[in-house]
């Protein structure tokens, strides 16, 4: 109990920091943004912001944002597609292997393969 | 392009990456090393199918318990867990651990060598796959390892090291296997938690 305990704190001490690298580097971003357009203030409207960086996106440009926007969600179509293959396929080899080991134990995932909801 | 552009271009090209690493490279690594995991755990079930080794031998049972925890907590897996993992356990050695990799010790006393040559084999290949994976999600690991990589490949030919040999030493040096006992810490912690856990995989 002792043992579960310990592991636990540190459980919550490196999710804490786990969460807090990648947020705070979010923050950090949008942060340094907002600075920048906040010492324009005055100078430029938000109108002028916008047009500024719409206005100066090149043709080369705009196709890397797409070819990178799009293939991203490629990716992310191409990993959902692979979770539903595993949700039809992992049923079936688990009953085919507890055939073989009645004892079969699970690795205690949802049927996707992914980590259960709420971890 | 005008001052104003070029800043609002760099914060648009940050935060793509930033959506790119958290919601596309970190789940992709995520299910990467339990994909992995899983043909190890494969591997392990046909080495008992082919009668190498009993499904009951504590051995089998004990390393499937372990890559599945693995499997199980690999959304946990990474470099700041690591490093408290260390700086925790250094200060204070938990015993119930060291009860636990002896009884993994003496469970392999009682298997063929060549079981357990196979065994220790996929445990030590559990390890390596932890290790590239601390590596591989971290920002600074992995710019560490790619300035590294060719150094490590002129060291490696010199003194005539295999890959897997390499893979092995950084897994021992990173001690990779404090993240796999804690992931058996919360498997037994689920264990005492839960009675009837819905699973498939």
């Amino acid at each position: 109990m002792e043992l579960l305990l310990r592991f636990r704190r540190l459980d919550i001490v490196a999710d804490a920091v786990r969460l807090l690298i990648p947020w705070g580097s979010a923050v950090a971003i949008v942060g340094l943004l907002a600075f920048m357009v906040s010492r324009l203030a005055g100078k430029m409207t938000l109108a002028q912001i916008g047009m500024s960086f719409f206005g100066d996106i090149r043709v080369s440009q705009a196709v890397a944002y797409m070819f990178g926007i799009l293939g991203g969600g490629y990716g992310l179509l191409e990993r959902r597609l692979r979770h539903r293959k595993t949700k039809n396929m992992a049923g079936h080899m688990a009953e085919l292997e507890k055939k073989i080991d009645p004892g079969r134990t699970s690795s205690g995932l949802d049927p996707k393969g992914t980590t259960r909801k709420g971890e | 392009m005008n001052q104003i552009g070029i800043v609002m271009n760099v914060g648009f090209g940050l935060i793509l990456l930033w959506l790119l690493w958290n919601f596309g490279w970190r789940p992709y690594l995520e299910d990467n090393i339990r994909q992995k995991l899983f043909e190890l755990r494969n591997e392990l079930f046909l080495y008992a199918a082919d009668g190498e080794i009993s499904f009951s031998d504590p051995a089998y049972m004990f390393l499937r318990r372990r890559i599945e925890a693995l499997i199980r907590f690999a959304h946990k897996i990474n470099a700041i867990r690591l490093l408290i993992l260390e700086a925790k356990q250094s200060a204070t050695p938990l015993a119930e651990i060291e009860r636990e990799n002896q009884k993994w010790q003496s469970s392999l006393d009682d298997i063929s060598e060549a079981a357990r040559e196979k065994l220790t084999g996929i445990h030590s290949r559990a390890h390596v796959l932890v290790a590239s994976h601390i590596v591989r999600g971290s920002v600074l690991l992995l710019l560490v390892s790619l300035v590294a990589l060719p150094f490590v490949a002129i060291y490696s030919y010199l003194a005539s090291h295999s890959r897997s040999e390499n893979e092995l030493k950084v897994a021992r040096t990173m001690r990779a296997e404090k993240i796999e006992e804690q992931a058996v810490v919360d498997q037994m912690q689920e264990k005492a938690t839960e009675a009837e856990p819905v699973v498939v995989c």
